[in-house]
């Protein structure tokens, strides 16, 4: 626990949000989210908001493009301003829905001088009630900002303060990393090659992104990248995953223009679902080759994300994480609230909401034995479609791939299964595939990495 | 006409006696009970007073907190609907949340006395596949070998449609089984009901020894049949109503006393939040469970944090709460300085804790305090020690300013006196305590 209450206050504040950034004065204090692309991206919506419109309190912006700072994919940012003038302070959050995947809108503003725009409303069509609940939910958080004392936390000296409090911190923190340079190549399943150098001298590390393919099936923008990244390598050192102004001082990033994780045109969407976890993985790879002080397990940040889309707009999303990685004696855990995102799974309650019977929910018998000390399981989910409907699901690196140290084992990758009558169907993940009513689908999530 | 009001929490238990009309209780201890047992204690407490004669115990109880940080359900077998047998297990909340080292929290069940029950009911409550009552036979021989008592019945949609559940619980009752079935609350989702009814059964062991505790204890004083505990309903005999519903008893009794208005309980033992809205889930240590009460919201500073430095130049509490066992220096007990050591002897509590702080157990206290000191910017003890006061104020108003809004707040609780440095200006406070609440709830029951 720091001293300053500031992170901790921000810390509180974002549980209200699946995801959130907040800046002051124009740095970013904080910036969290399940999903660590829009960590990056949300800082970027609320600069672009304040470039293009002159906020005044109260003042919401919508941002879709993912270039200029939006989620984009099926979700949208709400930008709103909690204070103007000196000592502004800006916070922005994401709306996911299904519906919003068809919309294209510029940033716009939503509410100016405490109106409503009509015309950007009814633009909105089904989605805006997910939208002007996101915006009841930040003006409650606005008015938190004025109730005492918090608003001493936000002065310019409490903010002064806690910048040279958390410079120290990290200071000490990364003067006591091993010094070294090592570098990664790694191959993506979409064709990618993503090459990263590290070099860790004095109190900082830089990343070197140079020789990182253009894109193929992959590309997102520079801030998506950054924030995967940084959220990746905090958490993987042991800070707290988010972005802020500390992390572009302390863990500088270069990435080259035109690399896909530099894009500056097109459809990211595909980057975006898909890179976190390849990003993710490469930190892993990186970090485990400069600093193997501790034996430990692999990571694995491949989760299993299965849409099954019912038509009309009915998409269910089946999100099973892989499980954790064994910690010198600590095995690796296995369980579905590891990851905040999906807290609040109900299995009747997708059957109610779903034409789908669960036939079977447990734990993944590896395929990679024991061990020392065994990685955790993946999860095994079976259902029965109750009606015909679409299946596609994230590719997952053959198995095996990567480096592994000898006393690593490797992990199990996420896999799905479907079965019509007594036949398997072999299906790949690159396409969405065509399902009849009883058809069994068997999703099985990946395991952690064990130590032998 | 007189009452005993008790609370009894996971540390500490008060007590006081009060007679209808007065405006002072006639009596009011504290005990710390990891010193006092409840059963000597209380007794030699009523002992002292001039009238022994009582027309009534009224207790709540957090008792069953201290249960928070142990292992479960080592004597609680599960019937679960086959192919969801591990479920309870895999949607448990994270100790920590994270894709790096994520840590489960201790399991409320244990795997090897969970048992797949062959039957399905849809989520209209059709039956798919109807319960054989035959397969029971076996599964209650083992249980039997095993020496297991008591059975949950955790059935998928059974909220839909309870025939197959009544069926198993009923079988298994007539077998001479204590039965849970999960609670019939519409808000809340079928795991937080299975994590009710597994805490109901695995809470029993250590309810039943405070209820043989409070009740030999007031055995020359009050009549079994009127020791009534409040089950977060009402007050109800002893084993009537539900253990995890105790845990919230006191909340209920409070929100009534004050309502409308959210509680900032700063107890010896805990500082929490309590809202008035009524929710149906309560976020549990092991994951959600479905309990109807106030929504309870604990503070990130707790009396029992430790404190230590967290940088050059900076002590801060520590995050996590380290309990009363086995206790603050203050009291003679531990090697580590806590937040409640801070205001132990502080004039507005010192009467309340002054029994159980020796005076070595001072000089060690402030030994320790002297240490911590040299690693801060503070060379004299008094100066630090109201530094880290002013501070840990500091926390607990930030942390009160953004789950409510100040105006709607009231403060009760030993420490509330002394927390005056709160810079909540507008909160108002209520010098009451959880045994004083418990006492004027029976006397209102008794009218």
């Amino acid at each position: 626990m720091s001293r300053h209450p500031l992170p901790h206050f921000l810390a509180r504040l974002s549980r209200r949000f699946s995801a959130f950034a907040i800046s002051a004065d124009d740095k970013v204090l904080w910036s969290s989210s399940n999903d660590a692309a829009e960590a990056g991206l949300l800082p970027i919506a609320i600069e672009n908001a304040t470039k293009y419109f002159p906020l005044s309190e109260g003042d919401l912006v919508l941002i879709k493009d993912p270039f200029a700072g939006g989620p984009g994919r099926d979700g949208i940012a709400v930008v709103s301003c909690w204070r103007a003038g000196e000592g502004r302070i800006i916070a922005a959050t994401t709306v996911r829905e299904p519906a919003l995947r068809a919309l294209k809108l510029p940033p716009a503003p939503l509410r100016l001088g405490g109106e409503m725009i009509p015309g950007v409303l009814e633009a909105l069509g089904p989605v805006r009630e997910s939208i002007l609940k996101a915006a009841a939910t930040l003006d409650d958080a606005r008015a938190t900002l004025k109730r005492a004392p918090i608003p001493e936390l936000f002065s310019s000296k409490s903010l002064k303060d806690f910048a040279v409090a958390e410079q120290q911190r990290l200071k000490t923190f990364f003067g006591e990393l091993p010094e070294g340079e090592t570098d990664i190549e790694t191959k993506l399943a979409t064709g990618e090659t993503l090459k990263v150098r590290l070099h860790c001298e004095g109190k900082h590390i830089e990343f070197d992104f140079s020789g990182t393919s253009p894109g193929r099936a992959l590309q997102m923008p520079l801030a998506a990248a950054t924030g995967i990244w940084w959220t990746a390598v905090r958490e993987r050192l042991g800070l707290e995953p988010i972005v802020d102004a500390a992390s572009a001082m302390f863990l500088p990033v270069a990435v080259p223009n035109g690399c896909f994780l530099n894009a500056r045109s097109g459809d990211c969407d595909r980057g975006l679902e898909e890179g976190t976890a390849w990003l993710q993985w490469a930190a892993e790879q990186l970090l485990h080759k400069w600093d193997r002080r501790k034996p430990r397990g692999l990571v694995n940040p491949f989760d299993l994300k299965a849409q099954v889309d019912f038509g009309g707009g009915r998409v269910l999303t089946l999100d099973l994480p892989s499980g954790g990685a064994a910690r010198e004696d600590v095995e690796g855990a296995c369980f579905l609230q590891q990851r905040t995102s999906r807290a609040a799974m109900s299995l009747e309650t997708l059957e109610r909401t779903w034409p789908i019977r669960f036939l079977r929910v447990d734990e993944r018998v590896s395929l990679h034995g024991k061990g020392k000390v065994s990685g955790g399981r993946g999860l095994h989910f079976q259902f029965e479609l109750l009606a015909p409907a679409k299946l596609s699901w994230s590719p997952a690196p053959p198995a095996g791939r990567g480096r592994h140290e000898k006393h690593q084992s490797h992990f199990d990758v996420p896999t799905v299964h479907v079965r019509r009558g007594e036949e398997d169907l072999e299906r790949a993940a690159s396409e969405p595939h065509a399902l009849e009513k009883g058809d069994v689908v068997t999703l099985l999530s990946g395991s952690g990495g064990g130590i032998v | 006409m007189q009452v005993i009001g008790l609370h009894i929490g996971g540390s500490f238990a008060e007590a006081s006696v009060w007679a209808p009309q007065e405006k002072r209780a006639r009596a009011r201890t504290l005990f710390y009970l990891p010193r006092h047992s409840l059963k000597s204690a209380l007794p030699k407490f009523l002992k002292t007073l001039p009238d022994q004669k009582f027309d009534g115990a009224f207790v709540t109880a957090r008792h069953l907190e201290r249960l928070f940080d142990f292992r479960l359900g080592g004597s609680t077998a599960q019937l679960v609907t086959a192919g969801f047998e591990r479920w309870p297990f895999l949607n448990a909340a994270a100790a920590k949340s994270g894709w790096v080292g994520p840590v489960r929290s201790h399991p409320i069940s244990s795997a090897d006395l969970t048992f797949a029950i062959d039957e399905r009911v849809d989520a209209d409550g059709n039956v798919l596949k109807p319960l054989d009552v035959a397969s029971f036979t076996a599964i209650a021989e083992k249980l039997k070998m095993m020496q297991v008592k008591r059975v949950c019945v955790h059935f998928l949609h059974a909220n839909a449609n309870p025939a197959h559940e009544e069926l198993a619980a009923n079988w298994f009752r007539e077998a001479g089984y204590d039965v849970s079935v999960p609670p019939r609350l519409k808000g809340a989702t079928e795991e937080a009901r299975w994590r009710a009814s597994t805490l109901e059964a695995s809470f029993s062991g250590t309810f039943e020894e405070m209820r043989s505790d409070v009740t030999q204890a007031l055995t020359e004083f009050v009549p079994e049949d009127q020791i009534l505990l409040h089950d977060g309903e009402g007050f109800k005999k002893f084993g009537a109503g539900s253990k995890v519903g105790t845990l919230f008893g006191d909340d209920v009794l409070l929100t009534k006393r004050h309502p409308g208005k959210r509680v900032l309980r700063l107890d010896a033992e805990s500082w929490t939040l309590v809202d008035p809205e009524v929710s149906e889930t309560w976020c549990s240590p092991w994951g959600p469970v479905a309990v109807r009460g106030p929504r309870r919201r604990a503070l990130s500073v707790q009396p029992t944090c430790g404190l230590e430095s967290c940088a050059p130049g900076v002590i801060a509490p520590n995050e996590k709460s380290e309990g009363f066992e086995p206790g603050p220096l203050s009291f003679g007990r531990g090697q580590k300085l806590m937040v409640f050591d801070l205001w132990a002897d502080h004039p507005g509590v010192a009467a309340t804790f002054a029994e159980q702080m020796p005076e070595a157990a001072r000089a060690r206290r402030d030994s320790a305090l002297l240490a911590l000191s040299r690693d801060s910017k503070h060379r004299a003890i008094d100066g630090f020690a109201k530094q880290l006061q002013k501070d840990v104020e500091r926390w607990i108003a930030v942390d009160a300013a953004e789950m409510a809004d100040p105006a709607t707040i009231l403060k009760t609780g030993v420490f509330a006196p002394v927390l005056a440095g709160l810079s909540l200006p507008e909160l108002s406070s209520a010098q009451e305590s959880a045994s004083d609440r418990a006492a004027w709830a029976g006397l209102e029951t008794m009218k």
